[in-house]
């Protein structure tokens, strides 16, 4: 057996390939492992770093709350975001190529074939990080764009170079109906502009604090608060101080993230003395659970408010702080706000088996994926590997060495 | 003196010069005055100064003299930990945090240095890219896997952020490059080129999004 085995991985190029790559990939941690062994075992001990990482994982697959599973989920998100325009475009190349693999005569036309591997990337880029909505923010037209010029340059249309030119039109009117669309989103990004204007207005400026966010660096002149204590010192340090809901700034982000029990306190408190600041709609008097579920789950804005303020919000601080000591007497107003952030989200298409986790997330614990979720994002390259492979059975050279018909 | 360039390589380099030139601008512009800090880089900010205070407070006291290129790689180990007990393993990257350690303790630079470096290895990602496509399937498909890298809003975001994952795709690619490499000519250096760069990804970034942004 050991002869077998020695001779199958040194005689063959392969089996020495393997050898030499794995010389590399664990000669490299060897090193590193025994360089900090040496360093630091002798007097702040050391644990290996592949046991830490198996200890990591194991850690997060007990304690993170799975994800559901929406196959639908891309078509669903892509209509709404990206317009019906797009996800024609996108549903006619998936068609045309599954249509071709399946009836095994791409053979002529493999450019086809890659593209739908391709284009199945592109999806569960966009399932896993929700890519569609932030993009078109910036680029309008971009996953139109991308998968057109892919579509022009496979070659596929090459003998009718009309159907090339309509698809350019097509992705022109789709960038120009999101830039239209998404005014509101560029708008919100002159914020940190709007607040520091605000702040030169009246006088206020280091006056302002909000909670633990992304891009910290946007809003220099606000404080900060990780916790409820960070708060309380803030407003005996500041009593004429102002905090910024930092919800605006997730959504403005892109980004759902509590990273602590506390901010999920503390924006439910902000929520709850919301209501005489915010008398028009913005980005900050949003129904809870509109944006965030979509937020905890995938990192998107699926709509928008009817009628926009960007106006900049601001809270006063011994509000928020009123507000607090209210919420923590009143049980029921307590659990009105609980009921708020249970509320399912009003979606324009109902999402597949929809579950409602809390925005919340212990920290440091990454959501896993559910097993369905795993089991259809397997099935879907082998599907397309069986496809394939059938498709090029016909082809392989015959038992006796002739040429298989190419008719 | 002056070499005669067929159009077919002006036109190729040309093109190279475009993809390069809209991949640094989009990076580029604005980085300094309008970076995108997240979450790690708050905590390095912190951490990194506390732990080599540790570091050093614990030597100091056992008599070692740790000075030079040993403090950072003692930080870079204890700080390869953090993070890990609270099961994030995106937080594991010992390489990642070594860079960050002699930059900032030897180099004298502040972390704000993380958006300029992962920005320039942005544009290491679309040259691999690049050189990988040209290598499998011609000049045009290098170009154009280029120029989706060059152009897509994730992976400009994702370089200016000063995240580890832009140097894990690095790393990656460049494992990717030479296991293409040993496919085609079978030598012994391109497979332990191969593996000792998977390794330096592995140790680089353990997060998962650089399967698709750099």
């Amino acid at each position: 057996m050991f002869e077998l085995a020695r001779t199958v991985i040194t005689g063959s190029r392969a089996g020495k390939g393997c050898l030499w790559f794995l010389t590399g990939f664990l000669g490299g941690v060897a090193v590193w492992e025994a360089v900090n062994f040496a360093v630091c075992s002798l007097w702040i001990g050391y644990t290996p770093f592949p046991l830490r990482l198996l200890e990591g994982i194991r850690h997060n697959a007990a304690n993170a709350a799975p994800l559901p599973s929406d196959p639908l989920f891309f078509w669903r998100h892509l209509a709404l975001s990206e317009g019906w325009l797009s996800t024609g475009l996108l549903a006619a190349g998936a068609a045309a190529g599954t249509i071709a693999v399946v009836r095994r005569n791409c053979g002529k036309r493999p450019a086809l074939l890659r593209l739908v591997f391709l284009f199945w990337g592109v999806a569960q880029g966009m399932n896993a990080f929700g890519g569609t909505q932030v993009i078109r923010h910036y680029f309008p037209g971009f996953l139109a764009g991308v998968i057109v010029t892919g579509w022009w340059l496979s070659g596929w249309r090459r003998h009718k170079r009309w159907c090339g030119w309509a698809a350019a039109a097509a992705v022109l009117a789709v960038a120009a109906r999101q830039y239209r669309e998404v005014g509101v989103y560029r708008e919100s990004r002159s914020a940190p502009a709007l607040l520091e204007k605000w702040e030169q207005e009246t006088g206020r400026r280091g006056e302002g604090a909000s909670m633990a966010m992304q891009q910290w660096d946007l809003w220099p002149s606000l404080t900060m608060l990780k916790d409820r204590e960070e708060l309380e010192d803030f407003a005996r340090r500041h009593p004429r101080g102002h905090i910024m809901y930092s919800d605006y700034i997730g959504i403005a982000h892109g980004a759902w993230f509590y990273h602590n029990r506390e901010e999920l306190l503390l924006a439910e408190t902000l929520r709850a003395c919301r209501r005489p600041l915010f008398a028009a709609p913005s980005y900050l008097s949003y129904q809870p659970m509109l944006f965030e579920n979509e937020y905890y789950y995938w990192g998107l804005l699926r709509g928008r408010p009817e009628r926009f303020d960007p106006a900049v919000r601001v809270f006063s601080v011994a509000e928020v702080l009123r507000a607090r000591a209210e919420i923590l007497r009143d049980a029921s107003l307590r659990r009105a706000l609980a009921a708020q952030l249970l509320r399912p989200p009003p979606l324009r298409i109902p999402a597949w088996r929809r579950r409602i986790v809390l925005p919340y997330l212990e920290s440091g614990t990454v959501p896993g994926r559910s097993f369905q979720g795993r089991l259809w994002e397997a099935l879907a390259p082998l599907g397309l590997l069986v496809a394939g492979l059938l498709r090029q059975r016909g082809r392989l050279p015959e038992r006796d060495g002739r040429q298989p018909n190419p008719h | 003196m002056f070499v005669r360039l067929s159009p077919t390589t002006v036109g190729r380099g040309v093109a190279v010069v475009f993809i390069l030139g809209l991949g640094a601008w989009l990076r580029f512009q604005g980085l300094s005055g309008f970076s995108q800090v997240g979450g790690d880089d708050v905590a390095y900010r912190v951490e990194i100064p506390q732990y080599f205070d540790w570091a050093w407070d614990s030597l100091w006291e056992r008599g070692i003299p740790a000075r030079g290129l040993l403090a950072p790689l003692v930080a870079a180990v204890r700080m390869s930990h953090i993070g890990l007990a609270e099961t994030e393993t995106s937080w594991a990257k010992p390489l990642f945090v070594l860079n960050l350690a002699i930059a900032e303790e030897i180099a004298g630079l502040t972390v704000r240095i993380l958006h300029e470096w992962t920005a320039f290895l942005g544009l290491a990602v679309l040259l691999l890219a690049g050189a990988i496509g040209w290598r499998l399937r011609g000049f045009n498909a290098g170009a154009f896997a280029a120029f989706l890298l060059a152009a897509s809003p994730w992976a400009v975001r994702y370089s200016t952020w000063g995240l580890h994952v832009t140097g894990g795709s690095v790393l990656i690619l460049a494992g990717l490059y030479f296991a293409v490499r040993a496919d085609l000519t079978g030598k012994p250096s391109a497979w332990l080129g191969y593996g000792l760069f998977l390794w330096g990804a592995v140790y680089y970034s353990t997060s998962s999004i650089f399967r698709f942004f750099c």
